[in-house]
């Protein structure tokens, strides 16, 4: 019996999880949107619509932190969206200091969310500080105002005329769901003047089909009020999205002080039918009698406007709630696991079937492979994201670097609307931004040093992502200083990285800035300087199977660019064979392929072989995989890749090219890290697939290190 | 496992060697027939490969060698469980070669006996209790520790050597 008890209140405690998880991912949008706006409010673009975006992110992060507990957020908001009021209204200006408080409020807002209210004393002492430092700002802006009026928002009350409004709200039947409850919103109408709600419930349902958790009422709410449209829009603002709101003028004036619209309202009420307009018009003009007929223009005009509304309220519905919808990452990964063995099957069948001479089978699996990749690339094409959304944090880092110091720097963002893989995107961030960082620390030269080399005091750097067939270029290009590759390769011979007689062309001088240790920054500074700097960056690319090319003319400037696969699922690779397993080394590591004799291999001095005038050390897979290396008489070998050297990997058999679904090995195979994961190839076996950069290092004998 | 009232619990039995072990059906996937395992380079003995599971790779152990026994040649009888095994607070999916499936088997919760401390052959982790049926006895298996180390259990230091077990063990390591 105790479970009947609990179970309503177990639901009620998971729901109120949900929620509040849905509230945080959507918080988390919010701030980034906020984010957004600041910045761009910094460089004066499309200025109304960003204070609105702001305004109205601080008013729902308000509303919503308070409605799920998080009460430090809906606090420290409110101070916020009173600034935003103002600038709305044009009685603050957008200046340098209020947008720094507003950056250094979002930052704060951030751990808000995640800490919820629970927070340690140094975000405590920060969150006390910050509050004190809007206040005083508030204060500060709002003083000249007040000695004007009474109070800063009492004004724009005051001086508006009372007006007779018709609002009708019908949410939507799930409206519940969201945690919303309909009688606040109209209790909130109710604050602002003489107000009459008027419930229509014709469409409840029989008892038998009656939901609980729906809501099958709409209100028909006539208020007499100062505020404006916009003041009575907002306070729908949660629920717009799951309702349909119209506002709507009756009269210029307080049509509650005349009787016959009471006595309307009362008629209306108790048979529970809708106001009729052309009625409302009547007692309207009625009432103007003296005054010239108004209301029949303006009923014209409302019903344009409702006509308007209508087409509005679809045309955004079309926009914004059903252009895209949200759906949890792990339902799209199954979705992308299902298609992916939908693929694999298709291609066993394709296999069997040419086996048959049918001309009715062979149509059939050839309609069914077209489809399966049609839906591969459907499927695919959902997981992808937009470059755009990790650039704000790029925005981010160059504002506060420079101002820091004490650079002009413009980020230039240019393929926001490139696509990719979510774990790629999430994988590049760091090493751009990484690269940014260095950029502005490096690149970028201060303002004097730059009007002295005759350029403009403001340092640009372009950021730019696009497709090129199956991999993505993100290039980062400054026009700052340049890297001086004579200084680089002194250094690297300074540190022994590179032998005292070496003779480098001015693209190998430029590859040293891969090397581990070497950093040619002048002084540590928190920015870069530490000398884990572009070798990090490079196994990072590396990893996400990707790769870096670096091009800079001292003066000049310096284009970066990083050219990594769509996404990290699906491999490129050749397909080879030792001993009874297949693998797959990925196609950007691959250079060349060579067919050899077993015997010579085993004569070769030092495990070097000679292809095409080149020194390449050679690593012996069947050896290191503990096979017989006297098998087979012929093998290939395939030379990859590996930092600035090439070295070959000896296998039976090179296969072919394919194109297969990368699948985690598990955690079971954790000591293997030579191989990164695992394919389910067109016949059902399984492949694994080789991470030569972990091979080679790896299985290098050291005295060997790879030399020209 | 250990709940205070009488409740009856499935298990399924299977056999490696001659000793048979039980493995609660709430862990038990499903069970493969035995099949072509590819098998991962420097990896220890016990762990025989991956297979494709419908699209997924999973990984695949011999019990046989993982207990330390000795390995046989696989033949009709022998079947690769799937099993769900928790660590670090994931689930994971693993398959395991047996000899053969027996049954699937009630037990009441006290017809379960916690593995004798003293004179056991089993370290007590791996075993959640035993069951006597037909003087014969049954292990339980613990999964989660059985099959989420890496390390070799030693199931039968003190057991006599299974040289009875007439199929040869020989031709098993080839490539």
């Amino acid at each position: 019996m105790s479970q009947v008890i609990e179970s309503p209140n177990d639901k009620f405690a998971i729901d109120m999880e949900m929620l509040k998880q849905k509230f945080t991912e959507e918080a988390h949008e919010l701030i980034n949107d906020l984010e957004n706006s600041v910045l761009l409010l910094e460089k004066n673009a499309d200025e109304t619509r960003q204070i609105e975006a702001v305004f109205r992110a601080m008013h729902t992060l308000k509303g919503s932190g308070g409605m799920f507990g998080y009460h430090k957020i809906s606090e420290f908001t409110h101070d916020l969206e009173t600034i935003y009021d103002f600038v709305r209204n044009g009685d603050i200006a957008v200046t340098k200091p209020l947008l720094d408080i507003t950056l250094q409020a979002v930052d704060h807002l951030k751990v808000l969310i995640k800490h919820g209210d629970d927070i340690d004393e140094e975000n405590t002492s920060r969150h006390q500080q910050l509050t004190a430092t809007i206040r005083v700002f508030v204060q500060q802006q709002i003083a000249p105002f007040n000695k004007q009026s009474v109070a800063g928002i009492g004004r724009a009350l005051n001086t508006n005329p009372v007006v007779t409004w018709r609002i009708v709200f019908k949410p939507q039947a799930d409206l519940f769901h969201n945690g919303s409850n309909p009688l606040y919103l109209i209790d909130e109408l109710h604050t602002y003047g003489n107000a009459v709600a008027i419930p229509h419930t014709r469409s409840i349902p029989d008892l038998s089909a009656f939901d609980a958790e729906k809501c099958y009422v709409w209100w028909e709410i006539f208020i007499a009020t100062r505020q404006t449209t916009e003041a009575l829009h907002d306070v729908f603002i949660f629920v717009e999205d799951d309702s349909y709101v119209e506002v709507q003028k009756i009269d210029d004036g307080d049509l509650f002080d005349y009787n016959p619209f009471r006595e309307y309202l009362d008629k209306i009420w108790n048979e529970h039918t809708e106001a009729d307009l052309v009625e409302l018009q009547e007692i309207v003009q009625a009432r103007n009698a003296v005054s010239p007929p108004r209301l029949s223009s303006s009923v014209v005009i409302a019903e344009d406007k409702m006509t308007a509304a209508t087409n509005n309220s679809a045309a955004s519905n079309n926009d914004e709630t059903f252009a895209s919808i949200r759906v949890a990452t792990p339902k799209i990964d199954a979705m992308m696991n299902l298609v992916s063995e939908l693929v694999t099957l298709q291609a066993r069948l394709s296999r069997h079937s040419e086996q048959y001479n049918d001309d009715d089978l062979t149509a059939l699996t050839e309609n069914l492979s077209s489809l399966s990749k049609q839906l591969r690339e459907t499927a695919f094409s959902i997981s992808l994201i937009p470059f755009g959304s990790i650039t704000t944090r790029f925005q981010r880092l160059v504002r506060d670097l420079s101002d820091s110091l004490g650079k002009k720097i413009t980020l230039v963002v240019e393929g926001q609307n490139t696509e990719l893989d979510k774990t790629m995107v999430e994988g590049i961030a760091d090493p751009l931004m990484h690269i940014i960082r260095n950029c502005i620390d490096h690149g970028i030269e201060n303002p004097e040093e730059r009007l002295l080399s005759g350029k403009s005091e403001t340092g640009t750097i372009h950021l730019r992502a696009l497709h090129v067939g199956n991999s993505i270029h993100i290039e980062i290009n400054d026009d700052g200083a340049g890297i001086d590759a004579d200084a680089l390769m002194r250094k690297a011979i300074e540190r022994k990285i590179l032998p005292a007689d070496a003779s480098l062309s001015h693209q190998e001088k430029l590859q040293l800035i891969f090397s581990p240790g070497l950093s040619t920054a002048q002084a540590v500074t928190d920015v870069s300087g530490r000398g884990v700097g572009m070798d990090v960056v490079l196994r990072r690319v590396a990893g996400l199977r990707g790769e870096i090319q670096i091009n800079s003319q001292q003066g000049e400037g310096t284009q970066i660019t990083l050219v990594v696969p769509l996404t990290m699922s699906i491999i490129d690779g050749m397909h080879v064979r030792i001993g009874k397993v297949g693998y797959i080394i990925p196609i950007q590591v691959v250079r060349q392929i060579h067919s050899v004799q077993t015997q010579k291999l085993q004569n070769a001095f030092d495990n070097m072989l000679v292809i095409e005038g080149e020194q390449i050390p050679f690593f012996w897979l069947r050896q290191h995989f503990g096979l017989d290396i006297s098998k087979p008489d012929r093998c290939e070998v395939v030379t990859v890749q590996y930092g600035r050297h090439q070295a070959g990997l000896v296998v039976d058999k090179v296969i072919g090219e394919v194109q297969t679904v990368l699948k985690p090995l598990g955690r079971a195979y954790r000591q293997q890290k030579f191989i990164s994961g695992a394919t389910v190839m067109g016949d059902g076996t399984v492949a694994l697939v080789l991470d030569t950069n972990e091979i080679i290092s790896r299985f290098l004998p050291t005295k060997s290190l790879i030399r020209k | 496992m250990s709940t205070s009232y009488n409740s009856i619990q499935s298990y399924l039995t299977f056999r490696l060697a001659q000793e048979t072990f039980a493995i609660h059906v709430s862990r038990i996937i499903k069970i493969l027939e035995m099949q072509k395992i590819t098998e991962v380079p420097r990896a220890p003995a016990f762990m025989k490969g991956v297979i494709n599971l419908r699209g997924d790779v999973l990984p695949v152990i011999d019990a046989r060698e993982k207990f330390g026994m000795k390995a046989t040649d696989y033949d009709s009888r022998t079947c690769i469980l799937v099993l769900a095994t928790k660590a670090e607070g994931d689930t994971l999916q693993v398959g395991v070669i047996v000899d053969a499936v027996l049954d699937v088997v009630k037990y009441p919760d006290d017809a379960i006996k916690n593995s004798p401390a003293l004179g056991s052959r089993y370290p007590s982790e791996v075993v959640d209790g035993v069951m006597t049926a037909d003087n014969d006895f049954i292990m339980i298996l613990n999964v989660d520790h059985v099959f989420s180390t890496d390390d070799i259990i030693s199931l039968n230091e003190n057991m006599p050597t299974l040289n009875e077990d007439t199929r040869s063990s020989e031709n098993q390591k080839q490539n």
